[in-house]
């Protein structure tokens, strides 16, 4: 895969960091047009399996995952969260995300980009519970005129054990 | 440790906080966790001779294996020498265990390699009286695996009771095929006492539409209905109760949503036939042999959705057919710290789409990730902020819904026709019944001696 120009590079960060402040604010539908209708958005669990000597650590064969949802499911998703009969949202949690190292490389299909990037996500609910949640993405981005859309978004948690539960998208 | 008659009132059924306070909790890692039938996993999950995972009985790390001539057994993960974890991994395959400390090797539990062992034990080591230490107790029952460090236990079918009929006709469906683990667990912490969890799942249905009315509400305005139709049955033509097993002679686990009526399963036909006729054929099959098996029962229960498998064996996503059926297991981890580990069990038969089916809306509902369990985590963890604050903590909780009504049959008249011969002590849906036993039991495992190690 061939990486993308510098210009292409810097449209694809401010589009990754504008989807994050709009998660930040809980501007749920505006991060749901940011989705391809045909999104595939999975999140496999990690395990400690044994691996060839200096393997990477393995992820799931798939199995029981953590989100393996598509545009309809994720609109369910973020509209639990904006009601005010949520709990877990009530009063709505303190979130930060860090996006870095970002890298985006020409997909194969002409339009289309395959950016990796990690993330670390901080949640404190009511100054007693902190969750982190720390990882990476691989995106399959569309170009879709001045922007992008999000065609694929495959997210792996280096965390085993979850420090919670988690109502937050990534 | 305190007086555990004067924080349980039997008589007005208050509870004071110290049940969930940390001079308890070392005791119950004893007594509850080291007396009771706890639920190691299940058959599916060890295929072949030699298929392992590690798991955990209360605070207590084990190895459930299947060994070279295709027994399950359990082993504490502990290498005899000096304590170190003889298997680091979540699950696999291996014929030998080797502890990375000092090399001592065990297979099938029984100590084979002690490396420079002429050198290093010159008077000679007996490797028969230094394997693994066993436990005592490991059974598997319908497919599911339970172990028990008590070596005079009573047996699993006794401690299951009442529990078996509602497992083996609504959840583990061997003639249908049974039950198979999706492969991979999902574990998360809950900062709070593990009692506040497993008394939940018990039978407190009387959350539901509290603390869950933000999901409803989604549910209801949500064009995605593939969630919504296994949850909730049809008005009119379903009942629903809880039942508390064994109750006032035995172990108490707990059930709720028993449902009766056409209800639900109207709901799966109407789910099924979006997943096509091999799915639709399914559901009434899946009928068709629950009818056969309750065919000397007037008025047979649909499903159940959900319950407690004491102490700490969470179930849910058994009440529908297209709902992935949960193992939600209430680790211990201090006594405000909870590790949850959760599998996802579908019936093994099933068409693709309805296995599919299921998964997706378990995975919605009760994954890490999941709806529900994302309310309940929020709820526990402030309950557990209040407990044993001085002086609060003066100020008993409220144990006593539908006291009065305990006992009295809560059928509907059209039900009614017959004696009540579902196992267990049928009560209403609002209820505590299965609460107050699960304490009553607890209370009294809390006062006798820790088991012996044999």
């Amino acid at each position: 895969m061939r990486r993308v120009a510098t210009e292409v590079q810097i449209e694809i960060e401010q589009f990754l960091i504008h989807e994050a402040s709009l998660l930040e604010e809980n501007r749920f539908d505006a991060w749901l047009d940011l989705l391809a209708d045909d999104i595939h958005y999975f999140m496999p669990i990690r395990e400690s399996v044994e691996q060839p000597a200096g393997g990477a650590p393995a992820s799931s064969s798939g199995g029981f995952p953590l989100y393996d949802d598509d545009k309809k499911s994720l609109a369910l998703r973020a509209a639990r969260l904006q009601s005010r009969l949520t709990p877990s949202e009530t009063p709505p949690p303190l979130v930060q995300r860090l996006i870095t190292n970002i890298a985006a490389a020409e997909a194969e299909q002409g339009g289309y980009y395959a950016v990796r990037s990690n993330f670390l996500v901080h949640q404190e609910r009511r100054g007693r519970h902190i969750n982190q949640f720390i990882g990476r993405r691989d995106d399959l981005l569309r170009r879709a005129g001045e922007t992008f859309q999000i065609a694929r978004r495959e997210i792996q948690l280096a965390q085993t054990l979850l420090p919670g539960t988690i109502s937050l998208f990534f | 440790m305190p007086d555990l008659r004067s924080l349980i009132d039997q008589k007005h059924w208050l509870i004071g906080d110290q049940v969930f306070a940390q001079d308890i909790y070392q005791r119950e890692l004893e007594t509850v966790f080291g007396r009771c039938w706890l639920f190691v996993g299940h058959d599916s999950m060890v295929p072949k001779p030699h298929d392992y995972f590690t798991h955990f009985m209360g605070e207590t790390g084990v190895i459930v294996q299947r060994d070279g001539a295709g027994r399950i057994r359990g082993y504490l993960n502990k290498c005899r020498h000096r304590g170190n974890i003889v298997c680091p991994y979540d699950r696999g395959n291996a014929k030998n265990f080797s502890c990375a400390y000092h090399g001592w090797v065990y297979s099938d539990g029984k100590l084979i390699g002690v490396p420079h062992s002429d050198e290093a034990y010159a008077g000679g080591i007996n490797f028969d009286e230094w394997g693994l230490v066993e436990i005592p107790k490991l059974q598997s029952w319908g497919g599911l695996i339970f172990g028990c460090w008590d070596p005079d236990a009573i047996s699993l079918d006794d401690y299951l009771g009442d529990a078996r009929w509602y497992l083996e006709h609504f959840l583990l469906r061997e003639k249908l095929g049974g039950l198979e683990v999706i492969p991979g667990v999902q574990r998360y912490m809950v900062p709070t006492n593990w009692k506040i969890v497993s008394e939940n799942l018990a039978g407190d249905h009387y959350h539901f539409m509290v603390t869950h009315g933000g999901f409803v509400e989604a549910l209801r305005k949500s064009e995605d209905k593939r969630i919504a139709l296994t949850g909730v049955s049809t008005g009119g033509r379903f009942h629903a109760f809880s039942v508390a097993l064994n109750h006032d002679h035995g172990v108490p686990h707990g059930i709720f949503q028993l449902r009766s009526g056409s209800g639900q399963l109207e709901t799966d036909l109407t789910a099924a036939e979006e997943l096509g006729p091999e799915a639709v054929a399914w559901v009434h099959e899946r009928q068709r042999v629950l009818e056969e098996e309750l065919k000397d029962f007037k008025h047979k229960p649909y499903s159940f959705q959900g319950g407690n498998i004491f102490p700490n064996l969470g179930l849910t996503g058994v009440g529908s057919a297209l709902y992935g059926k949960a193992f939600m297991l209430h680790h211990p981890r201090g006594a405000d710290r909870t590790e949850v580990w959760t599998w996802c069990a579908v019936e093994k038969n099933a068409p693709a789409a309805v296995k599919e089916r299921a998964r997706f809306v378990l995975m919605q509902r009760f994954a890490a990730t999941g709806m529900v369990v994302s309310d309940d985590s929020a709820i526990f963890e402030r309950i557990a902020e209040n407990l044993n604050t001085p002086p609060s903590r003066q100020w008993p909780m409220h144990y006593a819904m539908a006291m009065a009504q305990e006992g009295e049959d809560p059928r509907p008249a059209a039900l009614a026709g017959e004696p009540q011969r579902w196992p267990g002590l049928l009560t209403q849906t609002f209820q505590e019944t299965a609460q107050r036993d699960f304490y009553r039991y607890w209370s009294e495992l809390m006062n006798t001696n820790p088991a012996p190690a044999n």
